[in-house]
């Protein structure tokens, strides 16, 4: 049986559910899957002034009491700052749009005019009370949920559709796969960078995938080119020598926080991931390639 | 009190009642969104905690239960692409 496929375009960018099993239940998960991204969307974009993460961002300094998924959404992201060391940071919004990506990526024309980035990313002034449900940011300071909203999308989504067994979902580089595919073969998923290597797909089961790489969302200023990766030490642009980081983990969310400090760490990155049981495959700038010790070696 | 009075009042009468009948609907049916709304979105507070300390069953980076099969490479068309973003 061939795999069938939902697809539409959220979060700035095309999502996609795929199935070998068609019928009713495939139906059923397309719709709460596009609902999951929809309300995700809603409640995380940046972009959007009448968002809640924007409403948050606007109270900085004061108590927000936040719905559930907002509260979960910034819980986690504090949690896996906390678990980085900092490394990953979602107060890096201030320094993001410092470095000129201060609207949708599509409509970066022309660097902001800002003067001067007055605030390094701290999540350490982050407070969070799950009896009340409230987050307090410090004052001046601003949350960007796009390290992991997309990886928090699929990770609901997929929790939200456990009926139809045989799954995968998709959004840009975030991608989390159950059961089998076609033929009950494993699903295989291609990485679009691979450096020195020949193209390649690796085949994964019952795991997510998320790739990190400085090779997209890239602007131009002041003759400099720059990229959406802050390092929250720095609060610029990262100068890791890595350049794409490939994870397979348990979820999306854990996939997209590991592969973004794996890049950011750089040369230490691949320690970072064997220590915490993950699988990763990194290019360097120069097109080399790393990888975690049970990554596959073999030409594929 | 003369005809055309009573016409005044009982004028003033009925936009009146309309008013509070359409401002009771309003507040009811605000009433039955926001307790949907309730309903379908705010667990206790202790689920939502048992559900941040525990995502999907996976504590947050605990090393054994992070531990999922390596990926293989296999030489065919892939389903899904992940390049980052």
């Amino acid at each position: 049986m061939t795999v069938v496929a939902f697809r539409f375009r959220a979060m700035n960018t095309d999502i996609a559910l795929l199935s070998p099993t068609d019928g009713p239940e495939f139906e059923h998960a397309s719709s709460i899957v596009r609902g999951i991204f929809a309300e995700v969307e809603c409640c995380l974009s940046r972009f959007q002034p009448d968002s809640e993460l924007s409403h948050l961002n606007r109270a900085a300094g004061q108590p927000f009491e936040a719905s559930p998924l907002l509260f979960e959404a910034v819980w986690l992201a504090v949690r896996a700052a906390s678990e980085t060391n900092g490394v990953f940071d979602p107060t890096v919004l201030s320094a993001l749009e410092y470095a000129g990506y201060d609207r949708s990526f599509e409509r970066i024309h022309a660097p902001a005019g800002r003067t001067g980035l007055d605030l390094l990313p701290d999540y350490r002034a982050i407070e969070c009370d799950p009896t009340t449900r409230t987050i307090r940011l410090a004052a001046g300071q601003r949350v960007d949920l796009g390290g992991i909203g997309k990886g928090f999308a699929v990770d609901r989504a997929y929790a939200a559709s456990p009926f139809l067994e045989d799954r995968c979902i998709a959004a840009g580089g975030d991608i989390v796969v159950h059961g089998n595919a076609e033929n009950e073969g494993p699903w295989t998923i291609a990485l679009e960078d691979t450096g020195d290597l020949e193209p390649r797909s690796i085949a994964v089961r019952d795991a997510a995938v998320a790739t990190s790489t400085t090779l997209k969302r890239r602007w131009q200023r002041h003759g400099q080119t720059y990229h959406h990766l802050i390092d929250p030490r720095t609060g610029r642009p990262s100068q890791s020598p890595l350049r794409t980081v490939t994870v397979v983990a348990a979820t999306c969310v854990h996939a997209d926080v590991a592969a973004k400090t794996a890049l950011l760490l750089g040369d230490s990155g691949m320690d970072f991931l064997e220590q915490h049981g993950m699988h990763g495959f990194g290019v360097r700038l120069d097109g080399s390639t790393v990888c975690t010790s049970q990554w596959p070696r073999d030409g594929g | 009190m003369d005809r055309t009075e009573r016409q005044r009042r009982a004028g003033k009468l009925k936009v009146w009642a309309l008013v509070t009948a359409l401002a009771g609907l309003g507040t009811f049916s605000g009433l039955v969104v926001t307790g949907t709304r309730l309903q379908r979105q705010d667990p206790p507070p202790a689920e939502q905690i048992s559900r941040l300390q525990n995502y999907l069953g996976y504590p947050f980076w605990d090393t054994a239960s992070n531990k999922v099969s390596p990926p293989q490479y296999l030489p065919v068309p892939a389903k899904a692409s992940s390049g980052g973003s």
